[in-house]
């Protein structure tokens, strides 16, 4: 939003201040003080803007005496991942060692040509999972990795709607380019799963990419047991023209469905619907012939477990459509419509502005409280039934939920050793389900700081951190008891901070 | 790469002084954690492996938010944190702006540098995490709940400020 944006931007160190930082870091640091330009050679790769200048090839030189490996190894070390790819293109203008890997175009490409066939690449693929693909399915969800026929990985999440999972890992071996298909299954019977997208991978250059996500075929498995019902939407008489009713579900469009000649109508149309559990649709009146549409013609709440579906509000549909779409209706701005006030109490307050954007105007006032949910209006000003006209200020009072957050939610730090390389997947284990998962591509980044772990659950349970290395071993690095109740974590033993630098080296 | 100290200033001190600002709360906190870590930065870079400005500036945001961190859990801050409104206020401040800075307040340090790193820096969740050392999971939901939150204390802004 860009209020919060603007706020960020208008904040800044007054120049002074930094005046003052320069002079007291260039005391302190003179050789940063100015630009050697004069002793630096940059040069540049193509397709990577990756610079390097003299004094750090210089540095890296002394490293490569080891021979082709330790070039190689060190060149990705400057480039990151997908450096062999360009090796061949690559003209370095460096002297010394470096020249005899990295200019010789044959040789290189050759030993590439060689290496892909000779060895199998493990690399680790990362999908992030889609909300709105899976919304409203609770329960286990399988995530698996083909290629033709064969599995090369497969995650398992367990009620994947209380976890915060945005992501899942995969670790595949392969050599060259292929195209990997993900399944998603709803349990173990292979049968049962769709084809959800298609990555193809180039293992040479440890590269992936989503070609295709078919998130109208996953979503249409997720919906497989849906609930299939009608709910009855009045038609008032003086409504004519041409209609469709779209059908929202939070400010998303999720079907609609023609009315025809509104005058055909006697009180009443059916609206088809599925969906499970409980919902709230917001129904949307567009007239065909003028284009004009009635936002907020009704909002029904819908159970889908009992079938049934209530109207929110009795009179917010009559008072919308008359001061709404037809334009040679001038008596309203003259008369300010009345009607009873309804009852807020109980309504979530974007729904009650939503509906009654055009009726109220809502003074709110946010206050803990711990009967209502956060976002729920508790305490209106005007009383229901009380007779209130067209923009009418009411104040509501909204709850923030309850007072204490600790909502047995609590946060596990823990600290990775220095002198952790290379890339993970670091996994956090709650009464053995996978409930984070986190690949990191490059370790030295957490080495010597706390990796933050936000866990949230009742009772008491054991959490895991698993560590889990590119070769496929791991280390379960930490062990936490947490008792949600009493707000608490203990560490069972050690941190195996030695082992998992025995993972980093090997 | 080598940076010199007027480029590092010049292009990095007010994204530090900003996700400092924000997870603090305190424009006089936020001077000295962008001293800090930029002395941090020149003490250390021969060692450092950083090879893009967008890797130097996730690394300079990433020691300042830990910088943040040890601040907030020191016995110093604990004492200063009760005198709230009073460093607080900046003169001149429009009425919206004190609004948005009051939403931002009540908001836990946590969910402040998250939502300045998505909605200033515009950082996408996964480098948030990156940034942050936390699983990306944790971000998405601290996204929300910090969203939801701002939502229903900027609510009288209506749709002007669609968070």
């Amino acid at each position: 939003m860009s209020e919060i944006k603007d706020f960020f931007s208008d904040l800044s160190l007054p120049d002074e201040k930094k005046a003052e930082l320069k002079s007291a870091l260039k005391a302190k640091y003179p050789q940063y003080a100015e630009n050697d330009k004069g002793t630096t050679e940059v040069f540049r790769m193509e397709n990577n803007n990756i610079e390097i200048n003299r004094a750090q090839a210089k540095v890296r030189s002394k490293w490569l005496t080891g021979g082709a490996v330790a070039a190689a190894a060190a060149l990705l070390l400057v480039v990151g991942a997908g450096a062999a790819k360009y090796a061949n293109k690559y003209n370095a203008p460096v002297a010394s060692p470096t020249t005899d890997v990295v200019t010789s175009d044959e040789t290189a490409a050759d030993k590439e040509n060689k290496n892909a066939e000779e060895k199998q690449k493990t690399m680790l693929i990362e999908f992030i999972l889609r909300d709105e693909d899976i919304a409203g399915y609770s329960g286990t969800l399988n995530y698996r990795l083909m290629r033709e026929n064969e599995v090369l990985s497969m995650v398992s999440i367990k009620d994947i709607e209380k976890k915060h999972t945005a992501s899942v890992s995969f670790r595949a071996a392969g050599s060259g380019k292929q195209q990997l298909e993900l399944y998603v299954g709803k349990n173990s019977d292979s049968r049962d799963e769709v084809h959800y997208a298609t990555i193809e991978v180039d293992f040479d250059n440890n590269k992936y990419e989503v070609v295709n996500i078919d998130s109208e075929a996953m979503r249409e498995f997720i919906e497989k047991d849906l609930v299939f019902m009608t709910i009855r939407l009045p038609i008032p008489d003086d409504l004519s023209g041409n209609y469709t009713a779209q059908i929202y579900k939070d400010a998303r469009p999720i079907g609609g469905q023609a009315i025809g000649s509104a005058d055909n109508i006697p009180d009443h149309i059916d609206l088809e619907v599925h969906g499970r559990g409980k919902e709230t649709l917001t129904i949307r009146l567009l007239n065909e012939d003028t284009g004009e549409a009635i936002d907020n013609y009704a909002v029904f709440n819908v159970d889908y477990d009992t079938k049934t579906a209530e109207l929110v509000g009795d009179t917010g549909y009559s008072v919308k459509e008359s001061n709404s779409s037809v334009p040679n209706d001038d008596n309203s701005a003259k008369n300010l419509r009345t009607f009873a006030m309804p009852d807020l109490v109980g309504t979530d307050i974007e729904l009650a502005s939503v509906k009654y954007d055009r009726t109220l105007r809502f003074d709110i006032i946010g206050e803990y409280n711990s009967d209502y949910d956060a976002g729920v209006i508790f305490e209106q000003s005007a009383a229901v039934g009380e007779t209130v006209s067209e923009g009418t200020r009411v104040t509501v009072k909204v709850s923030k939920g309850p007072e204490e957050l600790s909502r047995n939610d609590l946060t596990l730090s823990v600290p990775f050793p220095e002198g952790l390389s290379g890339s993970y997947i670091i996994e956090a284990y709650c009464s053995g389900d996978v409930s984070y998962v986190q690949t990191v591509q490059d370790a030295s980044l957490i080495a010597g700081n706390d990796l933050d772990f936000d866990i949230s659950g009742t009772g008491r349970e054991t959490v895991t951190i698993r560590v889990t290395a590119e070769t496929g071993k791991y280390v379960d690095f930490a062990t936490f008891n947490v008792d949600y109740d009493n707000v608490t974590a203990e560490l069972v033993g050690d941190f195996r901070k030695d082992e998992l630098l025995a993972l980093s080296n090997s | 790469m080598r940076y010199t100290i007027d480029e590092v200033v010049d292009e990095f001190a007010d994204h530090i002084y900003r996700a400092a600002y924000a997870y603090l709360g305190s424009g006089a906190e936020a001077q000295d954690v962008v001293s800090d870590v930029l002395m941090k930065y020149f003490s250390v870079c021969e060692t450092l492996q950083i090879n893009s400005k967008e890797h130097l500036k996730a690394w300079l945001l990433r020691t300042a938010i830990n910088k943040c961190k040890d601040i907030v859990k020191s016995p110093r801050w604990k004492r200063t944190s009760e005198l709230t409104d009073v460093h607080k206020a900046e003169f001149g401040w429009s009425e919206r702006k004190l609004d948005v800075q009051r939403a931002l307040d009540t908001l836990d340090e946590k969910y402040r540098a998250v939502i300045c790193l998505y909605y200033y820096e515009e950082y996408k969740t996964e480098e948030i995490a990156q940034i942050l050392g936390l699983p990306k999971g944790t971000v998405v939901s601290r996204l929300d709940r910090a969203r939801k939150q701002l939502r229903i204390m900027l609510a009288d802004y209506g749709e002007e400020m669609i968070v």
